[in-house]
């Protein structure tokens, strides 16, 4: 029986490993933003649950069990708000997905993305005084 | 099964860094030093167990939280910073 847990946890800790490096070259590879955004949640979702449930199966019932079972919680809900503020800063600063037509998402008035606090990290353009 | 698990981590950290160095916008970077946070969350918890130190779950959860503390801050940081630079450019 404890071999039956054995093998499945080291699958599950295998297959999250690899579902981590996929969503590795998918952030590296894919073409714009939101989409590198969806292999990020790979990473968030799949990945995350696969690798702690695989370190659940080996911790037993113990208190370590119950705080990898809190860190998938902290993890579920952080990633999603910070997927959900990034996504919407960057729609509004003028990041359009591609093939969508920037009309249809709203974005009405064209904007020029500005990098921004690239004075606060060059010198050279002066004294960085409005911030 | 742990040590190969560290080292899949290790590698997707890697890539992830990779795209944080090229860019190209800043909501790129932002995304991948999230991703690289959640990397380490799991690297964290995984080298814990490598090691029979398997305290150092209580690390990853504090990482989490960090992590997440910190990217909210970067992208408010990121639109205050672009507002100004909009009101000023229609003053």
């Amino acid at each position: 029986m404890s071999q039956a847990i054995d093998v499945l946890s080291w699958i599950l800790l295998v297959t999250g490993g690899v579902a981590s490096v996929v969503a590795g070259i998918g952030a590296l590879r894919m073409p714009d933003l939101f989409s590198r955004m969806h292999a990020a949640s790979i990473l968030d979702t799949f990945a995350a649950a696969a690798v702690l449930s695989g370190l659940l199966l080996q911790a037993g019932l113990s208190i370590v069990a119950f705080k990898l079972f809190l860190v998938f919680v902290f993890l579920a809900f952080t990633t999603s708000t910070a997927a959900h503020a990034l996504a919407k800063s960057a729609l509004t600063y003028g990041q359009v997905p591609e093939g969508v037509d920037p009309k249809s998402i709203g974005a009405t008035e064209e904007r020029e993305y500005v990098e921004p606090a690239s004075e606060l990290a060059d010198p050279r353009e002066g004294p960085a005084a409005k911030v | 099964m742990f040590a190969v698990t560290a080292l899949l981590l290790l590698v997707s950290m890697a890539l992830t860094l990779v795209r944080a160095l090229r860019g190209p916008t800043m909501f790129d970077r932002i995304l991948a030093m999230n991703m690289f946070g959640t990397a380490t969350v799991l690297l964290i918890s995984v080298v814990g167990f490598l090691n029979t130190a398997r305290d150092l779950v209580d690390i990853a959860m504090i990482y989490a939280l960090i992590s997440f503390a910190t990217t909210i801050a970067v992208l408010r940081f990121v639109e205050m910073d672009q507002a100004r630079r909009s009101t000023e450019a229609e003053s």
